[in-house]
């Protein structure tokens, strides 16, 4: 943006470097807030830029004021004084997150504002939340951005009823017609509240069973994978002083372990693939990177694994902070211009983070910090601890992920909003043809229109080429497609109010997609099961081009689709099956058990082929479909709904020892009985659960490929440990190491860490 | 159970398969035979469906049918395996207004005779239906090239049935069940599982096939 923004932030980031901002009066955060949207509005009137400097400095006064109050909050136990919740207890200008790889076209340093501030929580007491930035969000007058930097949660928590009501008054006219955006406060402090509510009961019969067992998630590098960010890190700190030559080397090593490790899988994916899927690969990588690099970074520091700090100067001021979660995944924030001093303060400060010593560190130098986050429990892993902070997304909350030019602003957060919370039915048929591939996140309103007349002149080419075949071809057509699409259609959905009723326009206009749909992809043509794949889709979206194309997206991008291929159900099932070997082992045996036919699962062919349409009533069909959509954090969400459904329903078959068909008979009677809220909510832990295990099976190395990083800087890739069966290599092809230990069971998640020590390349000189 | 003393009363499962081209009339056929019901809009079975039917054949038998109800549009070669396996039955249903369905039967009753065989090696018992019988133009089926068919495809006989006005379903049914019974008459009543007899016991040469109709 504009010269005097840079030199304002510029301003702020000197000052920033000595200020802790504490605000003890909502007003006052908001105030802030405010106060940086009016600033930065004025300049963009034109007005001078006295005013971003004034508002700034008020700012920086009022975090000044309050900088004697930063080391209260601990006071060595917890309740010397009651903790104000929203507390900002730490802030920064200029923060960088660089790229894990150049892209092209994109800058290294991605400089954004960093906020510490301190929420009230269940177990811990407190909390730290952490929130990171992107300047280039700020300088968009992005209010949503902005208001991730004013915490909102303690007077909100408190009384939602008042802040409503005091959002509800005048405020300086916004610069761009913005969306509906007072509804946001109240709303999430809503949720929040409903959550803690939540986190407080699960904890609680949590801790029943762990006692008095201080779960603290102690920090261990277990994969070489994990490594590399970090590695990376130091690599990047050329001027740093601590690394000794043998250190470098030993981390250059890990990087060309984990370059050739990922170039192998990426390979190996496009091997896999199909060069239009690959190229879509490719730019969905490159997409990622970019919501990687400008979306808001924001975490409960008090659910990460640990926190590192790596000085790059003398002084210990500059360097690295590594934020690692407890799925293995880090985020590299990096100081350039000093302050990470005074967030070791705050972190030595804050109870639950303990320092850990590095054996071999030499006394006299200081050079690396690390915490861990110690918690009285570990949060039950029975529920997803993001369950329940996100409502279903509609019509208010979908347009603030929009911005003015009716670009999708973070992907990745969308996904992750859809995959917990759901689509309004209202909007599923403009929200559908995102999450379908049709729409791309970044096109504007105006793009999209035009894509839309375009793909409807295409559209309407297909069909043209399926009316005007020669007689033979059109026989063959008949004979092998048009045939049973005619016998679906009439019989698909017809209960639905869309479809209902004799010659109902709806059911030919399905037969039409449908149709041509086998003249557009001649080697998939018609499978039985598309016709109910197709209709929720027309349903929905209704437009007869839009759905098709849709449909198109669904049919490439969905692994769950109709395909005629053994291999691709085999496939399915051989994830199914490991999944079910490392989640839920006593339904393994049983499969085992009964041999081959077993293990076979017929009982979730259909789960699979229409995934769960069948099994559930449309409200609730559709939720799974979106959550599968959603990729989030995994590509094969279908998989963790079906080992959900046997740990809620299968019970009986284990302690019946049901045979192969009996099996069958019970799931299937099971269809339309079952509560689908409750396994969507069970596949959500049984996901968190699995992305908790420190190892997994080479053969589950795909489950989270495609979906991507999300805000974190590393993908993520758990220790894989070889399962042994790759016919075709000698080696294991995931890097996978064999091991006689079992994979770890996922209700002891301390268990699977044994013996999975690796040599740490961290042997930093640390200070006294 | 009428009748008969409970120890002495013999319980069978049997599994019976039901197959041929799609939209001739499975489901229909099943749903009429279990549940007494019938509609025009059954969905497309996708993979299996499954029917249970219990059939007090006698004073002192029980028979189970587990009635598999497999997709006419099978894409997944390698699972019809794993749904016929262990099969002592089977309907190869047509649709009798559409003549394609009559010539795929042939096609039917050779996959499954690849595919399935009795202890002994035989072919199972199966019987074909010339299902939607209530919509037949004229006299179109004649019975005795039906016959001729039947002989030469090896199935045991033929029926025309409609699912739609319940005509001949329990009785082709209960003749295929006859002649699966003949199949296993002769085994010895082996105890161990309880009152419960296994899919099937090995050996005993079966029946010559019983080329009736």
């Amino acid at each position: 943006m504009s010269s005097s923004l840079k030199r304002c932030i510029c301003l702020a980031s000197c000052d920033l470097e000595e200020a802790h901002v504490t605000c003890e009066h909502d007003e006052l955060r908001d105030g802030r807030a405010v106060n940086i949207v009016i600033s930065l509005r004025a300049e963009e009137d034109g007005s001078s830029s006295q005013a971003l400097e004034m508002s700034f400095g008020r700012l920086l006064r009022r975090a000044s004021s309050k900088a004697s109050d930063l080391l209260t909050f601990n006071a060595g136990s917890a309740g010397s004084r009651s903790v104000q919740d929203g507390e900002i207890i730490f802030s920064k200008n200029n923060v960088c997150v660089h790229p894990a790889e150049p892209v092209p076209g994109l800058p290294e340093h991605h400089p954004g504002y960093l906020c510490v501030h301190l929420e009230k929580d269940e177990t811990l007491g407190s909390t730290l939340i952490l929130t990171w930035v992107p300047n280039s969000r700020i300088q968009r007058q992005d209010e949503e951005a902005l208001r991730y930097i004013t915490p909102e949660s303690s007077p909100v928590r408190r009384n939602p009823r008042r802040r409503r009501a005091r959002l509800a008054q005048p405020r300086p006219p916004p610069a761009h017609e913005e969306d509906e955006d007072e509804e946001e406060a109240p709303e999430s402090g809503l949720q929040q509240q409903e959550e803690g509510d939540e986190g407080s009961c699960e904890l609680s019969a949590d801790e029943v069973s762990r006692d008095s067992t201080l779960g603290s998630d102690s920090d261990t590098f277990s994969s070489p994978f994990c490594l590399s960010p970090v590695s990376e890190a130091l690599a990047e700190s050329t001027s740093s002083v601590f690394l000794d030559s043998e250190s470098r080397e030993m981390c250059d090593e890990s990087m060309t372990h984990s370059a050739s490790s990922a170039s192998s899988l990426d390979s190996h994916a496009l091997s896999e693939s199909s060069q239009s899927q690959g190229m879509r690969w490719e730019e969905q990588q490159k997409v990622l990177a970019v919501e990687q690099l400008c979306g808001v970074f924001r975490v409960d520091l008090g659910h990460m694994r640990s926190l590192r700090l790596f000085f790059s100067d003398e002084a210990c001021t500059s360097g690295q902070l590594v934020i690692a979660s407890r799925e293995s995944q880090y985020k590299i924030l990096h100081f350039h211009h000093a302050g990470l001093d005074k967030l070791a303060e705050v972190f030595q400060q804050w109870k639950c983070c303990r320092e850990t010593q590095l054996k071999d560190q030499v006394a006299d130098e200081k050079s690396c910090m690390q915490f861990s986050i110690r918690r009285p429990t570990l949060p039950s892993t029975e529920t997803h601890p993001e369950e329940r902070l996100y409502r279903r997304l509609d019509v208010s909350s979908w347009l603030r992920h929009l911005n003015h030019n009716g670009q999708v602003e973070e992907e990745y957060k969308l996904r992750k909003a859809i995959f917990f919370g759901g689509i309004d039915p209202s909007i599923r048929g403009e929200v559908w043809p995102f999450l379908l591939h049709y729409y791309s996140y970044d096109s504007t309103s105006e793009e999209r229109e035009a894509w839309r007349l375009q793909k409807r002149t295409e559209y309407q080419e297909i069909q043209q080429r399926r009316l005007s075949m020669s007689p033979e071809e059109h026989s063959e057509f008949w004979r092998k497609v048009q045939f049973t699409v005619d016998k679906d259609v009439v019989r698909t959905d017809r209960s639905n109010m869309f479809f209902r009723g004799e010659n109902n326009p709806n059911v030919e206009i399905m037969r039409r997609i449908l149709l041509n749909y086998a003249v557009y992809n001649p080697e998939m043509g018609y499978c039985q099961g598309m016709s109910d794949l197709v209709a929720p889709l027309l349903t929905e979206i209704q437009d007869e081009s839009d759905t098709f194309w849709c449909f198109v997206g669904l049919m490439e991008n969905t692994i769950f689709i109709s395909s005629p291929r053994d291999e691709d159900m085999e496939r399915q099932l051989m994830y199914l099956r490991e999944l079910l070997r490392l989640m839920l082992p006593r339904f393994h045996q049983h499969l085992m058990r009964l041999g081959e036919d077993g293990l076979q699962l017929l009982f979730c062919h259909r789960w699979v082929l229409l995934c769960f349409k069948r099994e559930f009533p449309d409200t609730e069909a559709l939720r799974m479909w979106e959550a599968c959509w959603a990729h989030y954090q995994t590509d094969y969400f279908h998989l963790f709904l079906c080992v959900a459904i046997i740990v809620l329903y299968g019970d009986d078959v284990t302690e019946q020892q049901l045979e192969t068909d009996q099996m069958l008979l019970h799931f299937s009677n099971l269809s339309m009985h079952m509560n689908g809220e409750l396994v969507l909510r069970k596949a959500r832990s049984l996901l968190y659960q699995f992305r908790l295990l420190p190892r997994i099976p080479c053969s589950l190395h795909d489950l989270c490929k495609l979906c991507g990083p999300g805000m974190w800087d590393s993908r993520y890739i758990p220790a894989v440990e070889c399962s042994g069966e790759h016919p075709d290599s000698q080696s294991c092809p995931y890097g996978g190491m064999a091991t006689p230990q079992p994979p770890p069971s996922p209700s002891h998640p301390n268990e699977g860490k044994r013996g999975s020590k690796k040599r740490d390349i961290f042997n930093f000189r640390k200070q006294p | 159970m009428a009748g008969g003393s409970v120890s002495e009363c013999k319980e069978y499962l049997f599994k019976v398969l039901v197959i041929g081209e799609l939209g001739v009339g499975k489901t229909s056929i099943i749903k009429r035979y279990v549940h007494q019901l019938f509609s025009q809009h059954y969905r497309a079975t996708i993979g299996v469906d499954f029917a249970l039917k219990v059939l007090n054949w006698d004073s002192k038998t029980l028979v189970r049918l587990q009635l598999w109800d497999i997709a006419g549009q099978e894409r997944f070669g390698n699972m019809t395996r794993v749904y016929y396996k262990e099969a002592v039955g089977a309907f190869v249903v047509f649709d009798v207004t559409r003549s394609s369905t009559f010539e795929a039967v042939s096609k039917w009753k050779h996959d499954l005779d690849s595919k399935v065989k009795l202890a002994n090696g035989n072919p199972i018992p199966s019987v074909l239906l010339a299902n939607k019988c209530d919509q037949k133009k004229d006299g179109s089926n004649n019975a005795s090239i039906m016959d001729n068919f039947c002989k030469e495809a090896g199935f045991l006989g033929w029926f025309e049935t409609s699912a739609k006005d319940d005509i001949n379903v329990d009785e082709a049914a209960r003749f295929l069940v006859e002649h699966i019974l003949l199949n296993d008459k002769g085994v010895p009543y082996e105890e161990s599982n309880g009152d419960r007899i296994k899919l099937h016991q090995e050996a005993m040469p079966a029946e010559s096939k019983s080329g009736c109709c």
